[in-house]
């Protein structure tokens, strides 16, 4: 079964980040049950971890879980597209999100943002495909406006 | 009186003069080779009369008459010569005025036409040097306006070509850092929404 990543997994480092939770997390969860310490409260995880066990049913105390995660995060990364934004500043995690819980509503499920900072957009975004470049920036746009800003300023 | 009568005057009264003095001037005694035993002695005899009658004191007062009357010819030729003279002076010098006046005038004339001419052919210089300078201006005139046009068409072009750079950099100038992603989320899902076909299709190749 293939997983369903929340909206706060948008990007890839959010993946690979997962992972590396999952990896600490079954490390910590070995080193309690070496030391037969339990604990009520359960481990510290991120918000993207906590969404993505939430939403996927996944109780991670289980033996073998997290192996099982680490492999489906492996499996989703080789299966995911992956588009590449880039912005003129980092985008927040709000405004991520709303881009991939769009991207994921309208184009495709699973797709993942690799996400970018360039300047010169100034404003606007730039998208990169497997195979195309939209150009969202404002330079773009006034470009493809030329011949209308051109006949405003005649009086045209 | 002119000159010419006055000197033959002065010669006439000389020669008159002159013929007086000889007459009157005292020869010797001719020695005749003739033998004064045949002759009576009738010459020696008018010349001892005469010698009686032209006596040294009736000499000597022909002689001052001679020279009285020889100084009275003197002075009033002098007197002629001296009027001739003055009049041939007023006269050289009335000619000489008129000369004179007569050559300035001509001169004058010369000269006046020479700067007539001089200043015709300033004028004509000038007003050549005006026409060219005219001509030049205007032809200046006509390449800084063209030069101008082009300029300014160039500067046009220019602007157009990169219009939307530069109001891309004044947008961004006007507004700085104060636009936020947030607030260019509209635009970009509306760009991503006139792109949703391409982006699909582009997908399903992909995949």
């Amino acid at each position: 079964m293939d997983l369903k990543m929340p909206m706060t997994i948008a990007t890839k480092q959010d993946v690979l980040r997962i992972q590396r939770e999952v990896r600490d997390y079954e490390v910590a969860v070995v080193q309690n049950n070496v030391r037969k310490t339990t604990s009520e409260s359960p481990l510290a995880v991120s918000t993207g971890l906590r969404d993505l066990v939430q939403l996927n049913q996944i109780n991670l105390n289980e033996k073998n879980v997290p192996k099982k995660l680490i492999a489906q995060l492996d499996e989703a990364l080789r299966k995911v597209i992956l588009f590449h934004m880039s912005f003129a500043t980092e985008p927040t995690d709000e405004v991520t999100q709303k881009l991939v819980a769009w991207f994921r509503k309208e184009i495709n499920p699973t797709i993942l943002l690799n996400i970018g900072v360039q300047p010169t957009i100034s404003v606007g975004a730039v998208l990169r495909t497997q195979s195309k470049q939209y150009d969202f920036s404002l330079r773009k746009h006034l470009q493809n406006s030329q011949q209308d800003l051109v006949k405003v300023l005649r009086g045209e | 009186m002119n000159s010419y009568q006055a000197a033959f005057g002065i010669g006439l009264s000389v020669a008159v003069l002159l013929i007086l003095l000889y007459s009157l001037w005292p020869r010797r005694k001719k020695t005749s080779s003739v033998s004064p035993i045949t002759t009576p002695d009738l010459a020696s005899i008018a010349e001892k009369k005469s010698m009686e009658v032209f006596n040294d004191t009736f000499r000597e007062e022909l002689r001052n008459r001679g020279r009285l009357h020889f100084e009275k010819v003197i002075n009033e030729n002098a007197l002629f010569l001296q009027q001739d003279l003055r009049l041939t002076t007023n006269e050289l010098n009335t000619f000489m005025k008129d000369e004179i006046q007569k050559v300035l005038k001509d001169e004058f004339s010369k000269y006046e036409a020479s700067i007539t001419s001089a200043r015709d052919i300033a004028l004509e210089s000038i007003k050549k040097t005006q026409e060219v300078i005219d001509q030049q201006r205007a032809q200046l005139e006509k390449q800084m306006n063209d030069q101008a046009a082009e300029e300014k068409q160039r500067l046009i072009d220019r602007f157009e070509t990169n219009m939307a750079d530069i109001l891309n950099h004044y947008i961004l100038d006007a507004i700085g850092g104060e636009i936020d992603l947030t607030d260019q989320l509209e635009y970009i899902f509306q760009n991503l929404e006139e792109n949703k076909k391409a982006i699909l299709e582009d997908v399903k190749n992909g995949s």
